[in-house]
């Protein structure tokens, strides 16, 4: 076996023992990176937006440089060629309508109309097809355009996995690295609420048609979870990656997250773990309110993640069963000091990472403005003291 | 809750073999192989179509 490929496996390990509540031999070290991938690697947003090949450059740079268990794929989830190619305006790229450095940005709309419930229930599919892209996609404003906008739009996503499918080989075969997840999928709330009908509707649905409202949570929940086994390729190994929105507090009350958000998020996670899939719970903001509610998911079902969550309450009441990650506050990544990060992560080992079953990551996503030398310190006090 | 329609239609499915087998009229040979490639193709399609939701 290749040096490389012990590598890989001796990581794979100490993750998916930590996974299982497990002491490894040290902790685990997951960064969640996007735009700050770039700026390390020296590629302006723009080119990260559209170029496949540079957009990959950007992990090979900082995997060759950092001794890390795994880092997710390339900076750059969306890009901006397929978006061009279907007139997808829901999203500005950098180069476009922004600065060559600007993080890209979201459009939040009700694209969804609450009269578009019915017809959504009836065949979601459909639905999406034939109402949703042609309001969110210019270039369905005449045939010619919208036949080579479905062509394009799909090819660009084939050439696009095919480029990170042979990436992560080469991660695999030349750095020892796997990737952190495998296949993604949301809560039905978030699905609803992020691009369909959008903070603003969604929250106005759970007042004047709940009804409607419940209907269409209860529709996704097959959805989601065939679409997360659909996008890993029924892997079972690696996570899924859930990353939740709506669902943190205080967005919506106790009496409301209980009605509409935790019921159909907690079926899609069980459905998953019903297929072997463990999923990364990805609690973007706090979630301490509804710690004691999570704990009734079945055992390491789920990693949960934490960014704003009380750290301690997440340990007290979901430690042992489940594996917590993260917390390193991305605001002391962009603002702090190598010192304050190194005292910070020792602090996590010693209080959370202590009895196994943590994983060292950001709180968030880490993005452009987080500091190099942070970075660096927070692997390199990870390497050095989170020895078991 | 859910409606007749999206039980009849599950996931991943975005025009099911059953329709479509209509369309072809008598298959001579063996139909496992051709219901299975369109089913590959009709799961690449669900989820082109629900990339752009699930985000």
């Amino acid at each position: 076996m290749s040096d490389k490929k012990i590598l890989y496996q001796e990581r794979l390990n100490r993750f998916i023992t930590a996974m299982d509540v497990g002491k490894p031999d040290r902790v685990p070290i997951r960064l969640t990176l996007s735009e700050f991938l770039a700026k390390y690697a020296g590629y302006t947003l723009q080119e990260i937006y559209y170029q496949m090949d540079k957009n990959i450059e950007c992990s090979n740079k900082f995997i060759q440089d950092f001794d890390v268990d795994t880092v997710p794929g390339p900076p750059s989830l969306w890009m901006g060629g397929i978006h061009d190619a279907t007139g997808a305006k829901y999203l500005k790229f950098a180069g476009r309508e922004l600065e060559k450095d600007k993080q890209f940005q979201f459009l939040e709309s009700d694209y969804m109309k609450a009269e578009d419930y019915d017809d959504f229930i009836a065949n979601p599919t459909k639905w999406i097809l034939t109402t949703l892209l042609p309001r969110i996609h210019t270039e369905f404003k005449d045939p010619y355009r919208a036949h080579l906008s479905l062509i394009k739009g799909a090819a660009g996503m084939v050439m696009n996995q095919g480029m990170l499918a042979e990436a992560g080989k080469r991660w695999a075969e030349e750095y020892g690295i796997f990737p952190p997840f495998s296949g993604m999928s949301k809560a039905p709330f978030d699905t609803l609420g992020d691009v369909l009908r959008g903070l603003h509707g969604i929250m106005m649905d759970m007042h004047l048609c709940p009804d409607k409202l419940l209907a269409a949570l209860d529709v996704l929940v097959d959805h989601n979870i065939y679409y997360g086994m659909a996008t890993a390729a029924g892997d079972t190994t690696l996570p899924l990656f859930m990353p939740l929105h709506r669902g943190s507090y205080p967005f919506l009350n106790p009496e409301q997250w209980d009605k509409f958000y935790w019921p159909t998020l907690k079926k899609v996670i069980e459905g998953l773990w019903k297929h072997g899939k463990r999923t990364l719970f990805y609690a973007e903001g706090d979630w301490t309110p509804y710690l004691e509610k999570i704990a009734e998911l079945p055992d390491k079902s789920i990693v949960f993640h934490v960014d704003m969550t009380d750290m301690k309450k997440a340990k007290e009441i979901l430690g042992g069963r489940f594996c917590l990650s993260g917390n390193v506050p991305n605001t002391l990544l962009t603002y702090g000091t190598p010192e304050e990060v190194s005292d910070y992560c020792k602090k996590l080992i010693d209080e959370v990472a202590c009895d196994g079953g943590f994983i060292m990551d950001a709180g968030g996503v880490v993005q452009w403005d987080a500091k190099v030398e942070n970075v660096r310190a927070m692997i390199e006090t990870t390497l050095e003291y989170g020895v078991y | 809750m859910a409606t007749e329609d999206s039980k009849r239609i599950p996931p991943g499915v975005c025009l099911p073999w059953e329709e479509k087998v209509k369309d072809i009229g008598e298959i001579r040979g063996d139909e496992d192989i051709i219901k299975s490639e369109w089913e590959k193709l009709e799961a690449f399609a669900y989820v082109y179509i629900w990339w752009w939701v699930q985000r």
